[in-house]
Formats: structure tokens, sequence, C-alpha cells
């Protein structure tokens, strides 16, 4: 089962640089709290008011008419599905976990955020793509696309470290685990 | 899984990945649970329904598509409207059809309340007022706002006349663009503002 290092070619100058750094813990702590953070901030704003999160789903006309028990489902869960990622992501268990789920809601996020404000953006109504600003349901309010886009393709990308870092420092994960071996990286992980 | 220089040494990938998807399935159930949970101990007025279509009388989310089923009023008749002595003495109507917090926030004065998606906590007030009424005017926040149709075909599923009952297009913005009242708070608290202030 164990996987020898030895049989593994030598890491190259830039693999060793990017392994020390995110053996630091440093990456993936300051990813943990901009993530964990900001999906806190954006599930608690929608949990509040389920209601109010199914009208701007709607407003996505994502599902036909007949599918409302999947967007009344999603607008009861997905709040909470964004608290709990956050709250594991501060807290430091299941982190490759919630990397994942906030890299796949995201990913589809921002897809139909960008379908959306490019067919606003074909109506003729907004002199600029910049122009075209809505509230894309994500707890802020009435937002622009030239920002909410550029921000969600950073946070996906910010998404990958919690996925891709072998790192446990800083993570309740680590204090619990065994992880006397360089770093704090988790034995078990 | 894993770009192999980020690799852990103790474990083979297909272990990674396993672990990866259980722990994502996990943190979604977690998620899942916790939003039926606390869902269910709400009190039944003011809890979610999973299983309503809350959108089944007003399918067209741009106004301009209304159905047919729907009477619409004027802004410079609602005005007529309200300040008749027609209204003074509750022979018309208005009905706000948005949610608690933007009601008390502001509504035009002596609205009655009614929330389509918690019809419930309204309708045994509201039905014998609009059954003494002889016209009703319900509306929304305006533009796209589709609530006040929704909350008129409440009232048409629960015995009101259909042909009595007026939706407000322009709704609380044309109301507010114009300088008009609004009353802050419950309905008749005498707390007037006028239009965005």
């Amino acid at each position: 089962m164990a996987m020898s290092s030895a049989k593994l070619p030598p890491d190259s100058e830039s693999q060793h640089w990017i392994r020390s750094l995110d053996r630091s813990g440093y990456p993936l702590l300051i990813a943990r709290m901009v993530l964990g953070i900001l999906f806190i901030k954006m599930g608690w704003d929608k949990i509040g008011d389920p209601v109010a999160f199914l009208k701007l789903l709607r407003q996505y006309e994502i599902f036909p008419p007949s599918a409302y028990l999947l967007e009344n489902f999603i607008a009861l869960t997905l709040p909470w599905i964004e608290l709990v990622c956050g709250l594991a992501l501060i807290v430091g268990v299941f982190v490759r976990g919630a990397g994942l789920t906030f890299l796949l809601m995201l990913t589809g996020f921002t897809i139909v955020i960008a379908i959306r404000a490019i067919g606003m953006y074909k109506t003729g109504e907004y002199a600029s793509f910049c122009d075209v600003a809505f509230d894309c349901g994500c707890g802020g309010g009435l937002v622009g696309m030239c920002k909410k886009i550029p921000e969600n393709i950073g946070l996906w990308l910010l998404s990958w470290i919690p996925i891709l870092s072998v790192s446990r420092r800083f993570c309740l994960t680590g204090l619990l685990v065994d992880h006397s071996n360089e770093g704090g990286e988790v034995a078990a992980d | 899984m894993l770009p192999r220089f980020l690799s852990s040494s103790r474990h083979a990938a297909p272990f990674r990945t396993v672990r990866l998807l259980a722990e994502t399935l996990a943190v979604v159930a977690i998620g899942i649970v916790a939003g039926v949970v606390v869902n269910q101990l709400k009190a039944s007025e003011d809890r979610f329904s999973v299983t309503r279509d809350y959108f089944k009388t007003a399918k067209p989310v741009d106004a301009s598509k209304a159905e047919d089923v729907f009477q619409f009023i004027e802004h410079a008749e609602m005005m007529d409207v309200f300040q008749s002595s027609a209204y003074e003495v509750g022979q018309c109507i208005f009905i706000d059809a948005r949610n608690d917090v933007a009601f008390a926030e502001k509504h035009i004065p002596g609205s009655y309340q009614l929330d389509h998606y918690f019809a419930d906590r309204y309708l045994t007030d509201l039905l014998p007022v609009c059954a003494e009424a002889e016209r009703i005017v319900v509306y929304c926040n305006g533009g796209k706002c589709e609530d006040s149709k929704l909350a008129t075909m409440d009232l048409i599923e629960n015995g009101i006349l259909a042909d009595k009952i007026f939706v407000y297009l322009g709704g609380v913005e044309a109301w507010s663009e114009d300088g008009l009242p609004f009353e802050r708070g419950e309905r008749l608290s005498g707390d007037i503002t006028y239009g965005d202030e």
C-alpha cells in the first residue's frame, strides 16, 4: 500500500520550491481563511431567507418550471453546504473535501453568472459588458460583472490549494492526527 | 490525482482520491442534513416548503408577459384612488405583497400585507377585509417583481372575486420616484416618510 519515495524521480528545483512552500502550511492557511470566511458569509446571508434566494435562483432560468422541487431543495440546502464547507476550512477538517466542494460550486456559479451576464448584455440595454450588474445570489447584493467574474476565477484558482496541498499545519486534523513527519503533513492523508 | 511533486509519500493515489470523494460527500451531506433539520425545527408558518410550487401562478418572470388573468392599474389612477374617500373608508384597499422586512421599511400608507410565500400568516385576517372591499390593489417592488401577481392568485384561490383585484405594476419604485408618502413600521403606525427618504 505504501508508496516508497525512493521510487520517485528526484524533484526539480521548482518542484522542490513548491513542495517546501506547501509544507510551510502558509499557502493553505491563507486559502482556508479567505475561502472559509467568504463562504461562511455567503451562506449565512442566504440561510435566513431561503425564499429570497429561491427568487434569485429562479431569475437564472436554469431549470424548467416543472423542476421546482429541485429548485426549492437547492434554495434550502446550498447555503448550508456553503456554511458547513466554510466552517470545515476555518477549523481545518475535511479540508480537501471542502476545497473540492467549493471548486465545483464556483465552477457552476461562474458559468451560470457568465451566461446570464452575456444574455443581459445582448439585450442592448448596456453600453458595455462592465455596465451589466445584478444580484447574483452570492450574498453581496448588486454586483458588476467585470468585478464578479474575475473575482470568481481568482477564488476558483484558490480552491485548488486545499485540494492539492499535503500540509495539514494549522489544521485541527493536523493536531489530532500524528504529524511527526515533515511540515505537519498528515500521515493518514 | 495529485501532481507527483505534491503527493504524499505515505499513500497511493487511489486511496487519496477515494478519501477526497468521501470528504466531499461528507461535507455536502452534513450541509443538506443541517438545512433540512433546521427548517423542520421552524414553526410551520415560517417553514420553507420544498414540495410547494411557489411560482405556479406566475410563470413569466417578465411582467410584460403577464397572463390575461390579471387586471392592471396605472400610476396616475393609483394616485387618484389613494386620494379618494373610498380609500379612506376602506371600500378600496391596497395590499403590499412584499416580505415583513420590506413592509416594515416602508409601504404605501394604510396598506395591508400579504407575503405570498408565507400566505397563511396573513390570510385569516385579510380575507374578511378583502371580501368587504369593492376594489383591491396589490403591489410589490415594481420592475420585474412578480409577488403582486402571486398574491393576487392567493386571493382568487381563496374566494375573492378576480374582477375587483388590480395589480399596480409600478409598485414601490414608481411610488417612490414621485416622492409620494410611505408609512414605516406596522400598518397605520402614523410614521410617514416621503420618496427615498
